[in-house]
């Protein structure tokens, strides 16, 4: 899923300034999952943002919505009611589902409620962990199904770097895994430790956003 | 049975309990009790667990002076882990009243096991002062 986190309250109420009829937005499918952007979410921060506007002698009026996914626009467009009643958007959707409103309602400021983070797993209940940076060349055929694009700090291709604590955590955080580690953990539990002396080549960026914003075709599926 | 002049000063209190907290009798105080120095709102629920940050937050946002969860003690669920959680939440949703610069002591959780009716009100009577203290909330009039 992608998974954000909501922005810090003082960000929200200095971009809300000069607004009165605000629209709280939220998505019930990734932002939701990760207790971000959700209707459960949505419906706490609205009356959150009520109270801290107040104390800076603030009133605004809080409407909120919860579509099913704000990155489709079908379902954007069930705002279509309540958008000439609001001033102001505040999206707890991912970046996507942020552009797909503001796109959809170029009339209106379309704030976003949270900073979009990563491509991540539930680990447990209240723990998300980054699993995936959409790198365009996906290598976990050969790094036994460990990404090392989003998980190894470095991003290294031909790891580890040196600097593995002993307990196999990265030595940036002992609560993060060295992915590395986990990579050699495997390798040598089925048996494949040579595979990972074979030194992985540069890899091809170009296929996400370093060969520019990222653009799929399919002509079978064009209207 | 409100007292306008009354309410200007005394905090109005609205307390959230567990069911099976509290004896069979207590479980009559349902909604507004505004007499002997204390205004208050009660309501039961199922377990302390059907508590949300929402609910909580929007209790407020609407102009209650403080928020009273009342859930068994630690071990004593009857769904096993639901007051265990229902504190989880109260703390987040505290730490969210501090963000807001609401203050946290708006909200407060307390324990007990076969409350009655006058536990219930003695526990609601010991947020009057604190909440006094913290000052009206600026929430109020704000509320639909
Ligand atoms: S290698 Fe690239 S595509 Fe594969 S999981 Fe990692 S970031 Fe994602
Ligand atoms: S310790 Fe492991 S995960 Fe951390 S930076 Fe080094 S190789 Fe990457």
């Amino acid at each position: 899923m992608i998974i954000a986190e909501w922005k810090p309250l003082p960000e929200l109420v200095e971009i809300l300034k000069g607004h009165t009829n605000v629209l709280v937005v939220g998505c019930a499918t990734c932002v939701a999952e990760c207790a971000a952007g959700g209707e459960r979410e949505v419906e706490t921060l609205a009356p959150l943002l009520q109270m801290a506007l107040k104390q800076e002698g603030r009133t605004i009026n809080v409407r909120t919505s919860t579509l099913e996914r704000q990155c489709e626009w079908e379902f954007v467009e069930e705002l279509a009611k309540v958008a000439p009643q609001v001033d102001a958007i505040v999206s707890l959707a991912c970046g996507i589902g942020i552009q797909a409103v503001a796109e959809r309602f170029p009339e209106l400021a379309v704030y976003p409620g949270v900073n979009t983070t990563a491509l991540a797993i539930r680990q447990e209940p209240g723990t998300w962990l980054a699993r995936c940076a959409a790198c365009g060349d996906c290598v976990l055929g050969e790094t036994f199904g460990f990404c090392p694009v989003a998980r190894c700090a470095k991003s290294l291709s031909n790891g580890p770097c040196g600097g593995t604590r002993k307990n196999g955590k990265c030595e940036i955080d002992e609560n993060i895994d060295c992915v590395w580690y986990q990579i050699y953990e495997r390798a040598k539990a089925r048996g494949k430790v040579e595979q990972l002396l074979k030194v992985r080549k540069p890899k091809n960026w170009s296929n996400s956003g370093h060969g520019g914003p990222k653009r799929v075709v399919r002509e079978d599926l064009r209207p | 049975m409100k007292d306008a002049n009354r309410s200007v000063t005394m905090p109005r209190i609205v307390v959230v309990y567990c069911r099976n907290a509290v004896s069979s009798a207590a479980e009559l105080l349902e909604g507004p009790y505004t007499v002997k120095g204390l205004n208050a709102f009660f309501a039961a629920l199922p377990c302390s667990s059907k508590i949300e940050p929402s609910y909580l937050l929007k209790i407020l946002a609407d102009g209650a002076d403080g928020v009273l969860v009342v859930a068994c003690p630690e071990g004593h669920c009857r769904f096993m882990v639901g007051n265990v959680r229902a504190e989880k939440r109260v703390n987040y949703v505290r730490s969210l009243l501090d963000k807001a610069k609401m203050g946290a002591e708006r909200l407060t959780l307390e324990r007990g096991e076969n409350l009655t009716e006058k536990d219930l009100l003695s526990l609601a009577q010991r947020r009057v002062e604190p909440l006094k203290i913290l000052g009206p909330n600026p929430m109020k009039g704000d509320g639909k």
